[in-house]
Formats: C-alpha cells, structure tokens, sequence
C-alpha cells in the first residue's frame, strides 16, 4: 500500500505535492465545519476546493505539456503509445485533488446537515 | 443496464450511492422547501460529480495503461473503447444530478408560489426587503 501511495505520487510528478497540501487543508476546513458549522468557513472553503481543483488541473496540464515536447522527439511508432503513458501519469494530479475535494465535501455535507438540523436553523 | 455498470467500472458503485444520497436531499427539499436544505444539496451535487469525473478519470489512466500491452494496429481502437466505457462514470453522475435537480425544482417551485403573496405584501415597504 505504501510503496502503491509512493509510485502514485512518484507519477504524478512535482504538481501533486502543492495539490496534497491544499487538499489536506481543504479536509481540516471540512472538520473545522463539522465540528462547527459557521458561514464564514463555508466561503473558505468554497475558495479553498478552487485551489485545489486548479492546482490538479495545473499539475495535469504540466505533465501533459512534457509529455508531448518528450513525445515529440520520439520515433513516430513509439510516439502514440508514450503520449498516452505520459497523460495516464499526469491524470494522477487530477486523482488525488478529486478524491480529496469528494472526501472534504462529504464531510462538510455532514456539517451542513446538522446545521440544518440545528433548532435554531433558517426555516424560511 | 448491468452492461453499464460492468462497463463504467468500480467508479459507479459511490457514484450511484451519493446519487442516491443527492435524489433523497432532492426529495426533502421538495417536500420540505426551506432555504437551510439548499447548502446540502449543492455539497451532495459537487460530491456526485466529483465522484462521477473522479471514476471517468481512473477509467482513462487505466485504458491508457492497458493500452501498452496492445499491438500498435488495435492500440487507437482499444483507447476509444477504453474513453468511451470509462464516461459511463460522467453519464451515470450527470443522470442523477438531472434527477435530483428535477426533483427539487418541485420544492423551488413551491418556495416561490408560498412566498408570492408574501413579497406583493411588503411591495409598498422597500425597506423589508433590504
């Protein structure tokens, strides 16, 4: 499993580690909102899942630019199936800012469903 | 309907579960229109598209991996293949958006048809509104 999170991470390349911090902070908001529901961190949050999601479609762009100036300088039989290689490992940026942006919304969804819930919640 | 599901592989089955999750928040705001219901079923809505991009995407990585195993003449084939089994991930998120968005139109429909005489009573006091 460890040496699986390590080859995911290694393929990626250097855009997933900006894309893992912002997720990990993007997670705590999530707890923080849980924990307590207050508005102001659901606009945090809001700008935060943009980061993360431009910093794994950054990283994604990235690879796939070196990808195809590496691909280029390729023998053409070899060039369609590296190319491919080269973008199934950039997709890793776009993995793991997903799966971290689902696992942080369903988190705060179970903050905002308290908070809904709460007796003094907005019944208008 | 199985063939979709085996197709679009493991991605579907937590798509389909936070769809279903989506439908129910969609089927409470319907019944219960209250502005508090509207914050989750905006958060459901991004956890099933992300969930649905995030399954079409593992999808794709592992296509292109497969792909190269593959003799170079079925290789375009088999990606094509590969992209369009994978979307069945974005297809089954996007039908469950459109169901549940469906469904709470229903409830905005209510909200807005009980509030109407509401509104025209303060139409004379601008300051209400503010």
């Amino acid at each position: 499993m460890g040496s699986t999170m390590r080859t995911f991470f290694a393929e990626g390349g250097l855009g997933m580690y900006p894309t893992f911090a912002f997720g990990l902070l993007l997670v705590a908001v999530a707890i923080a909102y849980a924990w307590r529901p207050a508005r102001r961190l659901l606009a945090l949050y809001s700008v935060l899942g943009v980061v993360e999601l431009a910093c794994g479609v950054l990283g994604l762009t990235l690879g796939i630019v070196t990808t195809f100036l590496y691909a280029a300088k390729l023998p053409p039989e070899s060039q369609y199936s590296v190319s491919l290689l080269g973008v199934a490992e950039s997709l890793h940026n776009l993995v793991l800012s997903l799966a971290m942006l689902v696992l942080a919304t369903i988190v705060l969804a179970g903050g905002i469903l308290r908070a809904a819930l709460r007796p003094g919640a907005d019944r208008s | 309907m199985s063939d979709f599901y085996l197709m679009g592989g493991w991605g579907m089955y937590p798509t389909t579960l936070f769809g279903a999750l989506l439908v129910a928040a969609g089927i409470a705001y319907a019944l219960l229109p209250e502005r508090r219901f509207v914050p989750l079923l905006v958060s459901m809505g991004v956890v099933v598209f992300g969930s649905g991009v995030l399954g079409t995407v593992t999808g794709f990585i592992n296509t292109f991996r497969h792909v190269q195993q593959l003799p170079e003449a079925q290789q375009r084939a088999i990606t094509l293949l590969g992209v369009s089994e994978s979307l069945n991930n974005l297809v089954l998120a996007f039908i469950f958006i459109v169901l549940a968005t469906l469904i709470a139109s229903v409830g905005a429909l209510r909200l807005g048809l009980r509030s109407k005489p509401g509104h025209s009573e303060h139409r004379g006091e601008p300051s209400a509104l503010v």
